[in-house]
């Protein structure tokens, strides 16, 4: 049960923030004055978020949860 | 000629595009250091204050919110210099364009012909807007929108004579249809 909570608000956060990426990438790419910085600069962010979502990932599937029988 | 803004016509000549001055930016990145520097007290400090916390599990844990948290930083790194990025303004030789993205879903174009403009004034305050000359231009207009603000943008007596100059290029009959249809 714990686990399962666990779960839902971490790969609950980690949705919320890939919608926040995919707006501002399309914001950018809409609104901004040159394509090639932005695809560039997306290039990069995804890099980074897309290493720091493995190590996060990473590191909680081996957190062990006490289990509880309701 | 490859546009630079939307709208932009084929015979029009941009003399400035402005951004705000990059201290404002320096301000934000020193914010988002102060989140940063809570990552940073976490390692050097609580680890070394509490013994449970480097335990495997303890770590386990701390590493997979450390890297969570460190994602949401990133992303509002990113949202920040987007922000700076997209607020801009420009000066062509027939009007003025203000690009204002106030937030991610907020996005703003206000232009006005040269014809328009009644009155132009640059402001510098302050000791650091004086010691980086930074400031604002305010243009009085006679249209819908009766003030333009070009906020914390350098140089801002050198914007204001730009607009001057260029407003004292604009023919007569123009200016005087303009304040006509005021």
């Amino acid at each position: 049960m714990i686990k399962l909570v666990a779960q839902i608000i971490f790969y609950g956060l980690v949705c919320i923030l890939a919608a926040y990426s995919v707006l501002m990438v399309y914001v950018l790419l809409r609104y901004g004055q040159s394509k090639t910085l932005t695809l560039v600069l997306s290039g990069l962010y995804a890099l980074v978020m897309v290493t720091l979502f493995s190590a996060a990932v990473a590191n909680f599937v081996r957190i062990s949860f006490p289990e509880f029988e309701l | 000629m490859t546009s630079i803004f939307p709208g932009q016509q084929p015979n029009e000549k941009i003399y400035e595009l402005t951004r705000q001055h990059w201290i404002i930016f320096a301000k934000q990145i020193a914010v988002w250091l102060i989140f940063v520097a809570i990552l940073l007290g976490y390692d050097g400090w609580a680890v070394r204050e509490f013994d449970f916390l480097r335990t495997p599990p303890a770590e386990r844990i701390a590493t997979a919110i450390k890297s969570l948290y460190l994602m949401y930083l990133v992303a509002g790194l990113f949202t920040v210099w987007i922000l700076y990025y997209l607020n801009y303004q420009i000066i062509t030789n027939n009007r003025i364009v203000d690009v204002d993205q106030k937030s991610l879903l907020f996005h703003a174009a206000t232009e006005i012909h040269l014809a328009q403009i009644e009155d132009v004034t640059a402001e510098v305050k302050g000791f650091v807007g004086n010691l980086f000359n930074y400031g604002t231009v305010y243009v009085q207009t006679a249209g819908a929108k009766t003030m333009f603000e070009f906020d914390n943008v350098p140089d801002p007596k050198r914007i204001a004579k730009l607009i001057l100059d260029l407003y004292e290029r604009v023919p007569v009959a123009e200016k005087a249809a303009a304040r006509e249809g005021k």
